[in-house]
């Protein structure tokens, strides 16, 4: 164990300039938003007189306030999604065998992540023409996108609880197919599908390529709303958008990587 | 409840785990099923659950062909090798897991759990989270658990695989004390034949999935049929037979009669007499040198070279004096 401990603290030093190093645009960034000044070199006038910060601020929420309603709207309506299809899908991924077959399904869902965005939008535009414009298609998306994430993270919590081994135990012991589900598969798979979707939530807020050409103006989500900022508005605008943004996405994750870090739950 | 298989067979991916098996459990009695990996001894107490259906045969529970019936409505506790423990449970709620799910009403459900802890002796760390007790503990609660359930037959899976030799013979003794006690009809399954003389009368011995031999524990290690048997069930002299008149067979010159049709006469370690020079004449005994010598506790194992017999091995209570020492067989032996 002692002679472990140089490499561990190597290891944190590392994990921690690298974090740092990761952090500190983001971290120059939401500070500019709340200071206004010309103080950090990236201010503007215009938004520095009057009000300072809560100017930037309130400009953002009445111009992009209906992109902010679609993003809540889109990721709860997609990670909603993901979850319902992909807490079976992982479940039977989780209990099956680790065939060639489950394993090539496993991969088929994880792949649009390792597409462009704008392809997987093309596909989806080419194949849906007729539903272009439509919310259902962008949630379609989403899913597509939040999918991935739900299922690895129950077949991972099912195959970690060996849940099929308790369940037949359970079957051994009287139990029906609802109970099983009921006292074994739920609480077994809670905390999984809790991080999930989470993940599934933060995902769909930030996801901008597939939105950028699935969405209408009508549809306008917040990371396209960023976009504008950086193209059109001045940066503390952008910088105060940025933060808006953040303060949604954070707590997602945090409380995913809190779950995650919990003691497990399984049978 | 008396357990009846007939004519079970069962593939898995074109190999034959259990080939046209048929044989009984007897009602109250404990049967070892023991065979080396992949004879089919697990296969065997699946289907027995349930869990897995026969390509072909039946099986009977008193009688009655249960063989469609589902686990679940088999009312059978099994303890499973990896013990499969819900670990988000405390030990009690494991163990008060058939009562409930079977809607026991609440006060009969905590008098079952409390008989079943008791059993087993699990009542100080009852109320901990089953994922922090001991090998030892879990042993104890996943025993406890399916007594809960009121089984009509226990099934048990290699149970006492994955604990040390200690903690295996008490928790052995205990469990032998339980089934005692309660009557039940139990089937262990396993490859350890320790394990299978400490709980069983009865044995069922398989052999790529099919049944070698059955009967009584003491029968089949003084008599087993096959050579199979006999180095399953304990260590074997196996020696050449050079002439067989009727029920004698002479060995290496000496004549004694014989049980069983085999070609080699079977002495088991402990029942060959191993003597001093100045005790035995030729007539009565072999030659040997005494080759290794061993402390097994309770005794020696003792190693010799016989000649042309071969290597043979003897358990005394007492180490040879010398290094060339006498062999003496039984007036009666087995052949296989």
């Amino acid at each position: 164990m002692k002679r472990r401990r140089p490499l561990i603290i190597f290891g944190a030093v590392v994990a921690l300039l690298l974090a740092t190093f990761l952090l500190v645009p983001l971290v120059v960034v939401v500070v500019s938003a709340f200071s206004p000044s010309a103080a950090l070199g990236v201010s503007s006038e215009q938004w520095a007189a009057g009000a300072g910060a809560g100017r930037a601020f309130r400009y953002v929420l009445a111009t992009y306030g209906a992109h902010l309603r679609t993003s809540a709207l889109l990721a709860l309506l997609s990670a909603s999604a993901a979850l319902a299809l992909g807490l079976p899908a992982g479940l039977s991924l989780g209990v099956a065998p680790r065939t060639r077959t489950a394993g090539a399904l496993e991969i088929l869902l994880t792949l649009p992540l390792a597409m462009p965005g704008l392809t997987v939008a093309l596909a989806l535009l080419t194949a849906y023409g007729a539903y272009a414009g439509d919310l259902g298609l962008l949630v379609l998306g989403h899913v597509l996108y939040t999918l991935p994430f739900t299922v690895r993270t129950v077949a991972a919590a099912a195959r970690m609880s060996a849940i099929a081994s308790a369940l037949e135990a359970a079957r051994t012991l009287g139990a029906t197919r609802v109970q099983r589900a009921r006292y074994l598969l739920l609480p077994s798979l809670r905390r999984a599908a809790q991080t999930s979707l989470l993940l599934a939530l933060a995902v769909s807020f930030g996801e901008f390529n597939v939105t950028f050409l699935l969405a209408t103006p009508a549809h306008g989500t917040f990371p396209t709303a960023l976009y504008l900022t950086y193209t059109t508005n001045s940066f503390p605008v952008a910088a105060a958008a940025t933060t808006i943004f953040l303060a949604g996405l954070v707590p997602l994750l945090a409380g995913a990587l809190w779950l995650g870090g919990e003691p497990q739950q399984g049978a | 409840m008396r357990i009846d298989f007939e004519h079970l067979t069962v593939e898995v991916s074109g190999h034959r785990a259990l080939d046209d098996i048929s044989g009984a459990f007897a009602s109250g009695g404990v049967t070892a099923v023991i065979g080396p990996s992949g004879a089919g001894k697990s296969t065997l107490l699946r289907v027995l659950a349930g869990l897995i259906a026969p390509d072909a045969g039946r099986v009977r529970f008193d009688g009655a062909d249960v063989t469609s019936l589902r686990p679940e409505e088999r009312r059978l506790g099994v303890v499973f090798q990896d013990l499969r423990l819900f670990d988000f449970l405390s030990a009690r709620d494991n163990v008060a897991f058939a009562p409930r799910v079977a809607r026991v009403p609440a006060s009969l459900q905590l008098e079952r759990v409390d008989e079943a802890l008791r059993l087993v002796r699990a009542g100080a760390f009852a109320d901990r989270p089953a994922r922090v007790l001991s090998g030892g503990e879990r042993q104890r609660i996943a025993i406890a658990r399916a007594l809960a359930a009121r089984p009509r037959a226990l099934l048990l899976d290699e149970p006492f695989a994955s604990l040390d030799a200690e903690l295996r013979r008490s928790i052995r003794e205990e469990l032998r004390e339980v089934v005692r006690a309660l009557g039940v009809t139990a089937v262990v399954i396993t490859h350890d034949r320790d394990d299978a003389f400490a709980l069983a009368s009865h044995f069922v011995v398989l052999s790529a999935g099919r049944i070698e031999q059955v009967g009584a524990s003491n029968e089949l290690y003084l008599h087993p049929a096959t050579e199979y048997v006999a180095t399953l069930l304990g260590e074997a002299n196996l020696v050449a037979i050079d002439a067989r008149e009727g029920d004698r067979v002479r060995v290496s010159g000496l004549v004694r009669s014989a049980t069983g049709n085999g070609r080699r006469v079977l002495i088991r370690p402990e029942q060959l007499r191993v003597a001093g020079a100045a005790t035995v004449t030729p007539t009565d005994g072999w030659a040997a040198r005494v080759t290794d010598l061993r402390c097994s506790g309770a005794g020696w194992r003792v190693q010799l070279d016989a000649g042309s017999l071969g290597p043979l091995i003897a358990y005394v209570a007492t180490p040879p004096a010398g290094e060339n020492v006498w062999l003496v067989p039984p007036e009666e032996v087995h052949t296989v």
